[in-house]
């Protein structure tokens, strides 16, 4: 793997898990006993910044290097389900997650008011944040099973 | 410093800062219950041990994405990957993330909550040293289990201990 | 004279918070067919071989394509789900918010249970 592969499958993990952590603190912002509209709105960018650049890096690699050099091993070793099943549903339901954290993005920025005042809005926020969070943990663990799976054995 | 070595200090850092923080929490608490209540000054102190667990475990989630990175492009494969050991600490660190997140939003009981996070710190820590466990997957969650009931049971006994003394 | 200014600035604030309003709702509505998209052209790519062939041809690789379309039908939809009149409102947005994410859990049920079953049995 060379250092270009390399930088974008390290860059993909990093914003990726970033971006879930993000997603996971601003539950917790949004329930503290004042919600700090500011911080707010820096989480759901970071967030959302996140998504986009793992996209980007993770769809390079797939793109460029896991079809040639990884699908292959995984194909043939003791788990080929961790491709067939994990990396095939993994690279979808990703597709979902920066649409999610552009609503998100959204609603913190248009509605900062209304999240104070209103516990409806508030709590389908936090119900959005944690679907994304889920999410974000079955894709990081399916990724984990699939680098797991790879070997270089002939 | 080669990247596995920087790696490495992290997540010992990472580990101390959680299992450090932990254990302080609970000292603390045990040791703040004697007048019979937690005052504002005592909960302030608190949230800081409660705010060093969260960085711990930032900074553990981080670092041991690094050694996974590494183990991959060593091709270490489903023999490291789906080790019993390696499995169990995945299992441990979700319940440590759910138990975190459950406590924060009033789902469950803060005493129970605190216990799971106390012995997750500690089991992940051994897991983590104790390469070489000889145990299965089974074996190592049931005593997981096991310590989690008795840690909480003998924490609970601790504190009649100290509402008695001050009463 | 001052009743008239205050009534103007009222009704200016009034148009620029239902601006966000319907905003808020094009951008969550066009989420929500996207959502319904992803799931939808990914089950259809994996049945029928020439779509696949097709995306692979004009994008290069057939994931590249679906990340692609997805992008163009949500900023394709937005200003037209903005431009359409209809009463927008707090209550709405929480239906669809509640919409959106049963949609996105299901996509993934499916997305996940359709690979499952491909590979363990068909």
């Amino acid at each position: 793997m060379n250092l270009f592969f390399l930088n974008a499958l390290v860059w993909h993990i990093l914003l990726g898990i970033a971006a879930i952590v993000t997603y996971a603190g601003l539950p917790l912002l949004l329930k503290g006993k004042e919600i700090n509209v500011g911080l707010l709105k820096i989480y759901s960018l970071l967030g959302f910044l996140g998504f986009l650049g793992s996209w980007i890096a993770g769809g390079y690699y797939y793109v460029s290097y896991y079809g040639k050099a990884v699908k292959s091993p995984i194909l043939e070793g003791a788990n080929p389900w961790a491709h067939k099943i994990l990396m095939e549903s993994k690279e979808h339901v990703f597709l979902f997650l920066p649409f999610l954290a552009f609503v998100v993005l959204i609603l913190v920025n248009f509605f900062s008011k209304e999240l104070i005042s209103s516990e409806k809005l508030k709590n389908n926020l936090i119900m959005l944040c944690l679907l994304i969070v889920t999410l974000g943990i079955i894709i990081t663990l399916s990724g984990i099973a699939i680098s797991g799976s790879v070997t270089n054995k002939p | 410093m080669d990247w596995l070595t920087f790696i490495r200090i992290a997540h010992v850092i990472g580990t101390v800062l959680g299992v450090g923080a932990t254990t302080f929490a609970e000292i603390f608490y045990l040791k703040f219950l004697k007048d019979g209540e937690i005052d504002p000054f005592e909960n302030d102190i608190l949230k800081v041990f409660y705010r060093i667990i969260r960085l711990g475990l930032v900074i553990l989630v981080f670092s041991g994405f690094g050694y996974l990175v590494m183990w991959r492009l060593n091709f270490l494969g489903p023999q490291v990957f789906f080790s019993d050991r390696f499995l169990v600490k995945i299992t441990i660190i979700l319940i440590l993330l759910a138990a975190a997140f459950a406590m924060n939003f009033r789902l469950i009981n803060l005493r129970v909550g605190s216990t799971i996070t106390l012995v997750s710190w500690y089991m992940a820590m051994i897991l983590g040293i104790w390469r070489k466990t000889p145990f299965s997957y089974p074996v190592i969650f049931s005593a997981y289990v096991i310590l989690t009931i008795t840690t909480y049971f003998v924490l609970r006994f601790l504190e009649n201990k100290v509402r008695t003394k001050h009463q | 004279m001052q009743d008239s200014k205050r009534e103007n600035i009222m009704s200016s604030e009034g148009q620029v918070a239902n601006r966000k309003l319907k905003l808020a709702e094009s951008i969550i509505l066009s989420s929500i067919v996207v959502a319904i998209f992803i799931p939808t052209i990914t089950i259809a790519a994996e049945l029928t071989a020439p779509l696949k062939e097709w995306l692979k041809n004009t994008f290069y690789h057939h994931w590249v394509g679906k990340s692609l379309i997805s992008v163009i039908v949500f900023v394709g939809l937005c200003p037209f789900t903005f431009v359409v009149p209809y009463k927008t409102g707090l209550e709405r947005i929480n239906r669809l918010l509640f919409i959106l994410v049963t949609l996105v859990l299901l996509g993934t049920l499916a997305i996940f249970g359709f690979f499952s079953y491909e590979t363990f049995l068909k």
